[in-house]
């Protein structure tokens, strides 16, 4: 049997934590995704986590039940937009935040495997929402980023941080932001959560 | 804190302490002691170890041997008869054992009457059990921790038992998470319980028996060698340990030992159960999050 990928601890590059806002250069990505919309932590957003990660895990499991290649569930993450693009997404009402939750998956998953993923969790009687769960693709990009220390409501300043550096470079921020989720917000103390941010860069 | 409850424990504690000191010739089934404790056999052992900050087993052998070393230097048996008397089959497995207590084996200690069998700091000694007023109970004494009383439905769970060392449980998590995660049991939160049948530290490595469990609804039906666990509703003690898993025993004993007494509560005849919050495969140990849940009432 083949090692166990890991992801998070070989794309170590990628997931770089720096304290100070980084240019880095990400891969082409997979990721197991799906999207809602709402605020961060309501009750729908806390819905789709849980269908994500009934089918990463269903996957996964059923993986290593067939024999196939077996790797370690990456790190959660949301890129965030709102419906209006001039304006920025802290100026926009919570409730109409838009996310796409992902967890970035090995690229040995075939595409079939989240849908029959799904279909036997609802046939266990999971919550539908397992079905939105599907393929996302990010294509190697650069992008700005940094650890940031603290609750997520703070982290406006931290975002600035990285539009500086970016813009410092010569550069233009693009697209959505992204965090990574490096604990667990439902048992961490808000001042200790960490998380990594990241701005995509023009490109 | 309930005083009554505190000195209930107490006394139940001294009870079996001194059944202990009168009868270390006899076997001392568990079962035997618990119910001079009058506690559910579940949690005997963490209360015990909670409480006198060490194991049942590791007690009775170390007033065995102490008895066996006041012998040794004042008695004129013969150390095979010493080493029966104190429950050795052999005198390699005495020495052995008395040589880890004292440093030096029987008949070298017998021989060399300077050297005296090392005391368990604040422990009681083999014919020095103090009257119940004297009673010092260490795990009274540690600082109380967060634990929260919660109410849970009826539990129905999937398990895979695993018997053999308490640190390779995950064997059975290996074998059981394929096969349920392929029949699309897995909801991927908080539903990874574990049944501790046996404490850990008190129970030989090769008979400690676990089952890893996934929770299911009743449509669930076994299959393979994979049964069905119902854990009965009812009022639980939750307390969070943060940290790897083979530092458990330390927060059971404070659960046990410490809280539980001062609690003004009493344990229900059903395991414990243990509840895996993260992945171990993806998260540092000292990261780790188990909720523990004494069934109480």
């Amino acid at each position: 049997m083949t090692e166990k990928i890991d992801l998070y601890k070989s794309l170590k590059q990628e997931y770089a934590a720096p304290k100070k806002p980084r240019l880095v250069q990400t891969t082409d990505a997979l990721f197991l995704a799906i999207t809602g919309r709402g605020a961060p932590g309501g009750e729908g957003f806390q819905e789709s986590v849980a269908a994500l990660y009934a089918v990463a895990y269903t996957v996964k499991m059923t993986r290593k039940a067939d024999g196939l290649q077996d790797y370690v569930i990456c790190k959660l993450e949301t890129e965030w937009w709102g419906d209006d693009a001039e304006t920025a997404l802290t100026d926009q009402p919570r409730a109409e935040w838009n996310y796409r939750l992902q967890i970035r998956t090995p690229d040995c998953v075939d595409e079939a495997e989240p849908a029959r993923a799904a279909a036997a969790l609802i046939d266990k009687g999971k919550s539908p929402r397992v079905r939105d769960v599907v393929f996302h693709r990010v294509a190697a990009h650069q992008r700005g980023q940094l650890l940031h220390v603290g609750p997520y409501d703070a982290e406006g300043d931290a975002f600035e941080q990285i539009r500086a550096m970016i813009e410092g470079e010569g550069l233009t921020a693009a697209g959505h932001p992204r965090e990574i989720y490096l604990n667990d917000p439902r048992r961490t103390a808000p001042e200790k959560l960490k998380t990594i941010l990241c701005m995509p860069v023009a490109g | 804190m309930k005083a009554s409850t505190v000195e209930s424990y107490r006394l139940r504690l001294w009870r079996v302490l001194d059944f202990i000191q009168a009868r270390l010739d006899e076997p001392l089934p568990v079962a035997d002691l618990a119910a001079v404790a009058c506690f559910s056999q579940h949690h005997f052992h963490r209360v015990f170890r909670g409480m006198v900050g060490e194991t049942v087993q590791n007690h009775v052998r170390r007033l065995r041997l102490e008895r066996a070393a006041l012998a040794l230097r004042h008695g004129d048996s013969g150390i095979l008869d010493i080493a029966q008397d104190a429950g050795y089959e052999s005198n390699e497995a005495f020495s052995r054992a008395f040589k880890q207590h004292c440093g030096v084996a029987p008949s070298v200690f017998r021989e060399r009457r300077e050297l005296s069998f090392p005391r368990r700091p604040g422990a009681i000694a083999f014919g020095q059990m103090p009257p119940i007023d004297d009673l010092i109970v260490p795990g009274l004494g540690g600082p109380l921790m967060k634990v929260e009383l919660v109410t849970r439905e009826t539990l129905r769970l999937a398990g895979l038992r695993h018997v053999g060392p308490y640190n390779q449980c995950g064997n059975a998590w290996e074998k059981l998470l394929p096969m349920m995660g392929k029949l699309g049991w897995l909801s991927g939160c908080e539903s990874m319980v574990g049944l501790c049948h046996d404490d850990p530290e008190s129970t030989p490595a090769e008979e400690i028996r676990y089952d890893a469990c996934v929770v299911v609804d009743e449509t669930f039906e076994a299959f393979d060698d994979v049964t069905i666990h119902g854990i009965p509703g009812g009022t639980f003690a939750r307390t969070v340990h943060v940290g790897p898993y083979d530092t458990l025993n330390k927060t059971y004993a404070a659960l046990c030992g410490t809280w539980l007494p001062q609690s003004g509560h009493e344990t229900r005849d059903e395991p414990a159960f243990e509840i895996y919050i993260n992945d171990p495969e993806s998260t540092e140990p000292e990261d780790l999050v188990t909720e523990i849940y004494l069934p109480i009432v």
